[in-house]
């Protein structure tokens, strides 16, 4: 579905110039569940808004196999939720904002979804300073779901959550898979986690994919070293 | 908290002056041009509270209906700049690019021609009342609104939720109201208290110096100007009290100003 091939970037100009990617290849099929770690700094980020076409590469080629709106079916949720949503805006109002063409009862809609991430009506009239850590990144998430995408790119989403919090996530992620057939690429620097979601994984270190591995018997088997110290 | 109160005190004063220049009719004791040859500069006391001036009108109701000309002029023209340096600022802002570049090299240029050669020029081609006043002040005095809206606007168009309202296709207009005005809605207001308070003084500045709003239409700055010959007689209270009336606004707004600059941003 997705394919990415020998795909480079590189931010700055003249001397500055440095690259960030390098010679990347990935693919991820329908309804995969495919991990992405490495450290901070790896490019793991700038990986995934080169996928969502936020910026533009160097080299390469990125394709996507759907057609009609990218956008319907490929989203992203961001790290950092709070980011993520207008502060001005009701839980309401943003939710309501992919669904602008969408015909029929909205609003039913959603309340329907909101169950999905364990939320409820009540907190529709909130503002996202209103909400816990957790409840802003469940908003940040079902957001991104409410088209549901074919593929969706999680980008560090429980990172800065507390433990009970992220298996909730990881639950809900695992469970969108199965109904939905949703393909999920989830970078993180969380290797328990991607150890415990994941079915394969692609591991990054300094802009290059060093090593990927397909999971077997529960556990994934590594030869390049760092991967190995990665996972230890 | 202390200064919580001192800013319910200024905004209860300016709210005070607001309220009894814009029902100038229920409070005034006489008519607004009423003259009375008898009775030309008398000292504060019976019957004119605050006295008359040399055409025998009473001065307290001059002030109320003054200070409605002023006020208005300077709301008018602050709403003015407000909508002009929100376009302005706003296309400069989102666009970007060369388009912001060259924006910002025209509103550089527009900036070091002190407002007065535009007011000069204004006034020498429209005759302007009270609304061609309005218009010029408000006119000249939308660069900060339109610097802060375009600074606004840069920082914000980077945040995620923008990069997401562009992936879910909202349209522009909606990104522009929604998510950067609605998010730069502090900032706005601050520089449009203080705004309001420059086109006050700017009001009061020009009439003063007589190339503001005509001699026959009473504002705070046409009292200030006609009062220049009573104080050589002694008539002080033609000057003092719109002078004090001026001060206390233009005070007023820029101390509720400077505390919604503190505590909010
Ligand atoms: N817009 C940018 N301009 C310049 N350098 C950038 C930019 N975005 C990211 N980088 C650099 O690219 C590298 C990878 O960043 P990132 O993709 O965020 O890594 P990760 O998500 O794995 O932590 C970092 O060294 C970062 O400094
Ligand atoms: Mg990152």
């Amino acid at each position: 579905m997705l394919k990415i091939e020998h795909v480079a970037k590189r931010y700055g100009r003249g001397r500055q110039r440095k690259g960030v990617l390098e010679d990347i290849n990935l693919s991820i099929g329908k309804g995969d569940l495919v991990g992405l770690v490495g450290e901070s700094g790896s490019g793991k980020s700038t990986l995934a808004r080169l996928i969502m076409r936020l910026e533009t590469m160097d080299e390469g080629e990125i394709s996507f196999s759907r057609s009609g709106n990218f956008y319907d079916s490929c989203q992203i949720v961001f790290q950092n939720a709070t980011a993520a949503l207008n502060p001005t805006w009701t839980v309401r109002a943003s939710l309501l904002e992919p669904l602008r063409l969408m015909k029929g009862d909205r609003e039913g809609y959603i309340k329907e979804m909101l169950s999905l991430v364990s939320l409820s009506d009540v907190h529709l009239d909130r503002l996202p300073s209103e909400l816990s850590g957790g409840e802003r990144q469940r908003v940040n998430l079902l957001r991104s779901i409410l088209v549901k995408p074919e593929l969706l790119i999680c980008d560090e989403i429980v990172s800065s959550l507390d433990r009970l919090i992220q298996k909730e996530i990881v639950e809900l992620l695992k469970r969108l898979n199965e109904e939905m057939g949703m393909a999920i690429l989830f970078i993180s620097h969380d290797l328990k986690v991607v150890n415990y979601l994941c079915d394969r994984v692609y591991v990054m270190k300094d802009g290059r994919i060093v090593e990927d591995s397909v999971k077997q018997d529960g556990t994934f088997v590594f030869s390049h070293p760092y991967a190995q110290r990665l996972f230890e | 908290m202390k200064s919580n109160k001192i800013f319910i005190f200024w905004c209860a004063l300016f709210g005070l002056i607001v309220l009894i220049t814009v029902f100038a009719n229920l409070f005034s004791t006489y008519p607004v041009n009423e003259m009375n040859m008898d009775k030309v500069y008398m000292a504060p006391g019976d019957g004119h509270i605050l006295g008359t001036d040399h055409l025998g009108r009473d001065v307290f109701t001059r002030l109320l209906h003054g200070g409605k000309v002023t006020l208005t002029v300077a709301f008018g023209s602050v709403l003015l700049s407000l909508v002009i340096g929100v376009m302005y600022g706003s296309v400069s802002g989102y666009v970007g690019g060369w388009v912001d570049s060259a924006m910002m090299r025209l509103l550089e240029a527009l900036i070091s021609i002190p407002s007065l050669i535009f007011v000069l020029a204004f006034q020498a081609v429209m005759q302007g009342g009270m609304w061609g006043m309005t218009f010029i002040i408000g006119v000249t005095g939308w660069f900060t609104t339109a610097r802060i809206v375009r600074s606004e606007f840069i920082r914000l168009k980077e945040a995620d939720y923008v990069k997401m309202a562009r992936m879910f296709g909202t349209p522009i207009w909606r990104i522009i109201t929604g998510h950067l005005l609605r998010n730069s809605v502090t900032p706005l207001f601050v520089v449009t208290i203080f705004n309001l308070a420059g086109a006050v003084f700017i009001e009061v500045s020009l009439s003063f110096l007589g190339i503001g709003i005509p001699p026959s239409i009473p504002s705070w700055g046409n009292m200030l100007y006609n009062a220049q010959n009573d104080l050589l007689i002694g008539a002080w209270w033609i000057g003092l009290f719109p002078g004090l009336l001026i001060f206390f606004t233009v005070l007023s707004i820029n101390f509720i100003g400077e505390m919604l600059k503190d505590s909010r941003l």
